[in-house]
């Protein structure tokens, strides 16, 4: 239990579940609609979790299918020499100072199991080697720990033997999925996501409406009307984005300076209600989920015959791209190597996902003179740069967002070199725990990253915090609230927005947020 | 000759919260104790230096005999903190009255010519910050709510809240209007 104070050897310490300390379990029906194994009704504080007979055998079988399949499974489970390097780069274990938040511990807790049932060393020795039966506190331990890490990888920076700790934790989690343990919050958006094609289950003419709604803002704000279109056939570029961008604050704003952007520039491009989200709710299930939700992006790239995509800000999306679309989904044959149409540049990074990412697309731009930008209007934001983890971490993007900012705001400070860039701190509540039953534990998890923002909000007056992940719009605006309240959360994208001088545009009184701008009247 | 308690109070500062930030930190486990304990970097070790310096700040405002604002930047981190790691308020509050303990301990080491009115004036200083700071706790607690809240009322809960969607809602209003209900 997360600030509960141990007496014991960590195997003897029992997960405690209550309420406030777990996301709540998959309804009985989003088990079923995925056709997932031992729906029911349930929940993590009782102490029987209905498990299907022979569910130790299940699991078992499962962690020998999951060594045969995955090498970096078999090869995470071997290797650590716990050096504990990573002990203390967690920011759950930094922010809740439980031991089995350390990565080393968390992986442990699979790996004794994994000791016990497929070593020699541990089927001889048991315990004395490290190994432990496969127990019904066991399998609570898991999900309180496999839901307890966001999948973030801040500790596979710094293992000397590179070892992926998110991976272990995909496949804790895959595993209790065998027996029907899973959290509703991650289950139902990709249910959504599957069935209408977003995480929100808008349907079509909903998307369409609500970016309407935001055309509408813009033409306000800038008296430049925006008319994007859906689903069309032909056109250069597919637009892929989390739908979070077109719903909910403060996102809208991000998704208002894609569309300007995208205006100022003349793209050939296209919205899709089939493929309207970036996020990935696989990712945080099981590999198949991730391949079957990932494909609906090629699919509908093939369908409407553009010849590359454009992926929005999102944070998990790019992990999926960048580390298993091209094997899962790919070869994607039917798409060519992006080029970008206004400055001719060739994205060779992207030559294999045929998927360029709005920063990189938007930083070319900038380098190549092809945007009119007036950065004073953002003379109101301080901001600050979070490295939105995947983006950092699975795709290497680090350097982009930052030219971006250098160039849509007068100023704009960094944060502590060893929270930023790849050491870059987690929002907390990535992987799906991005839910508010957990409210105190997302403080928890979120400290380290908010504690960085203060001492920037403290020495530079920062009150703005710039990312380029959907979810951190959405995490970090609770974060902030309650750390660093004189701090708001934006996308880049937003700045971007703002700071675009429109052809035919009226003298802007108001950013995007209808916020007045400060010393615009001259 | 012996000191003053005040002196003494001064003198012993770094021995007294040393001890203070012992008894909050030792709540946690061994591994996490060492770690918080050596880390000086506060973007490595963000839970040890909020008790640190919050610690350390009260700690200035309780050795005043003056009435000195106990509400200080600090000192509101490292509530905050225990607000979202304590699930009881008592808990959460204790720690200001053990330095009762540890006071005494330190200073009836050292020869001390300080009165019974003079202890009695620190534990109701003491006694006093306990009360501002089981205010700061519960505002800090009222806080937290109203984040929950505003994250509900900004449409951000779609996001966090997986049971609620716009065509779940419609869905649902659909379904009651055929069963003859009315729309919630």
């Amino acid at each position: 239990m997360t600030g509960s104070i141990p007496k014991q050897d960590w195997m003897d310490v029992p997960a405690v579940f209550r309420e406030g300390n777990f996301c709540y379990p998959a309804k009985k029906s989003m088990v079923e609609y995925h056709k997932f194994p031992n729906p029911r009704e349930w929940s993590p504080d009782q102490d029987d979790w209905k498990l299907p007979d022979g569910w130790e055998d299940i699991i078992l079988n499962g962690i020998k299918e999951r060594l045969d399949k995955f090498r970096s499974f078999k090869l995470f489970m071997d290797i650590c020499v716990r050096c504990g390097a990573c002990a203390d780069k967690c920011h759950f274990f930094l922010g809740t100072g439980d031991p089995k938040n350390m990565p080393v511990l968390r992986a442990e807790l699979v790996r004794s199991v994994y000791r016990n049932d497929f070593t020699t060393a541990g089927k001889l020795l048991g315990k004395m080697a490290g190994g432990r039966p496969m127990t019904v506190g066991v399998l609570k331990e898991w999900f309180m720990y496999a839901y307890q890490c966001t999948e973030c990888r801040r500790c596979s920076v710094y293992c000397p033997y590179g070892i992926d700790t998110a991976e272990v934790t995909m496949m804790m989690r895959e595993l209790l999925h065998l027996v029907g343990v899973g959290t509703n919050w991650i289950l139902e958006p990709a249910a959504n996501s599957n069935r209408t094609g977003n995480h929100m289950g808008l349907q079509p003419h909903t998307l369409k409406e609500n970016v309407e709604y935001l055309c509408d803002d813009i033409e306000t704000i800038t008296g430049v009307r925006i008319t994007p279109t859906w689903n069309r056939k032909g056109a250069e570029v597919l637009f892929i984005t989390p739908s979070a961008d077109v719903f909910a604050e403060p996102g809208i704003y991000t998704a208002m300076g894609y569309l300007l952007l995208f205006e100022h520039i003349g793209l050939d491009y296209t919205w899709s209600t089939y493929s309207s989200e970036g996020g990935n709710f696989g990712l945080f299930t099981s590999n198949e989920m991730m391949k079957k939700l990932n494909a609906k992006m090629y699919a509908e790239s093939k369908r409407l015959g553009v010849k590359w995509i454009l992926g929005g800000e999102c944070g998990h999306m790019w992990r999926v791209l960048h580390q298993y679309m091209d094997t899962m989904n790919g070869p994607a044959d039917h798409l060519e190597v992006p080029k970008s149409p206004i400055t001719g540049t060739v994205f060779d990074n992207a030559a294999s996902t045929k998927m360029v990412h709005i920063s990189e697309f938007t930083a070319d731009l900038i380098r190549n003179n092809k945007l009119k930008l007036d950065p004073k209007r953002n003379a109101h934001r301080i901001p600050t740069y979070h490295d939105s983890c995947n983006p950092a971490r699975a795709m290497g993007l680090l350097d982009e967002p930052r030219y971006i900012l250098d160039h849509v705001v007068p100023k704009w400070h960094e944060m502590p070199e060893n929270t930023i860039r790849e050491k870059t701190f987690c929002c907390g509540s990535g992987t799906g725990l991005n839910t508010g039953e957990i409210m105190e534990l997302r403080m928890r998890s979120g400290l380290p990253r908010a504690n960085a923002v203060k001492h920037v909000v403290d020495k530079f007056g920062v009150n703005m915090l710039s990312c380029v992940c959907a979810i951190d719009r959405a995490t970090l605006s609770a974060l902030m609230e309650y750390w660093n309240p004189t701090v708001g959360v934006c996308g880049i994208s937003e700045l971007v927005g703002n700071a675009l001088i429109m052809d035919g545009e009226k003298e802007r009184e108001t950013g995007l947020r209808f916020e007045a701008l400060e010393g615009m009247e001259g | 000759m012996g000191n003053t308690f005040q002196d003494l109070l001064s003198e012993k500062k770094g021995e007294i919260l040393e001890k203070w930030e012992d008894s909050i930190l030792s709540g946690y486990a061994p591994d996490a104790f060492h770690i918080f304990k050596k880390q000086k970097d506060q973007f490595a070790n963000p839970i040890g230096h909020k008790v640190r310096t919050g610690l350390a700040e009260l700690y200035e405002v309780l050795c005043e005999s003056s009435n000195k604002e106990v509400l200080t930047p600090d000192l509101q981190e490292l509530i905050k903190l225990r607000v979202v790691q304590k699930a009881s308020p008592a808990d959460a509050v204790s720690f200001v009255f053990k330095l009762k303990d540890i006071v005494r301990r330190e200073l009836t080491k050292k020869r001390i010519t300080e009165s019974y009115q003079e202890w009695v004036a620190f534990d109701a200083r003491v006694d006093a910050a306990a009360l501002v700071i089981f205010d700061m706790f519960m505002i800090s607690k009222e806080q937290l709510y109203k984040v929950r809240i505003n994250e509900f009322e900004h449409g951000r809960h779609i996001l966090t809240d997986g049971s609620i969607c716009p065509s779940a809602l419609v869905r649902r209003n659909e379904q009651n209007a055929e069963a003859g209900g009315v729309c919630p």
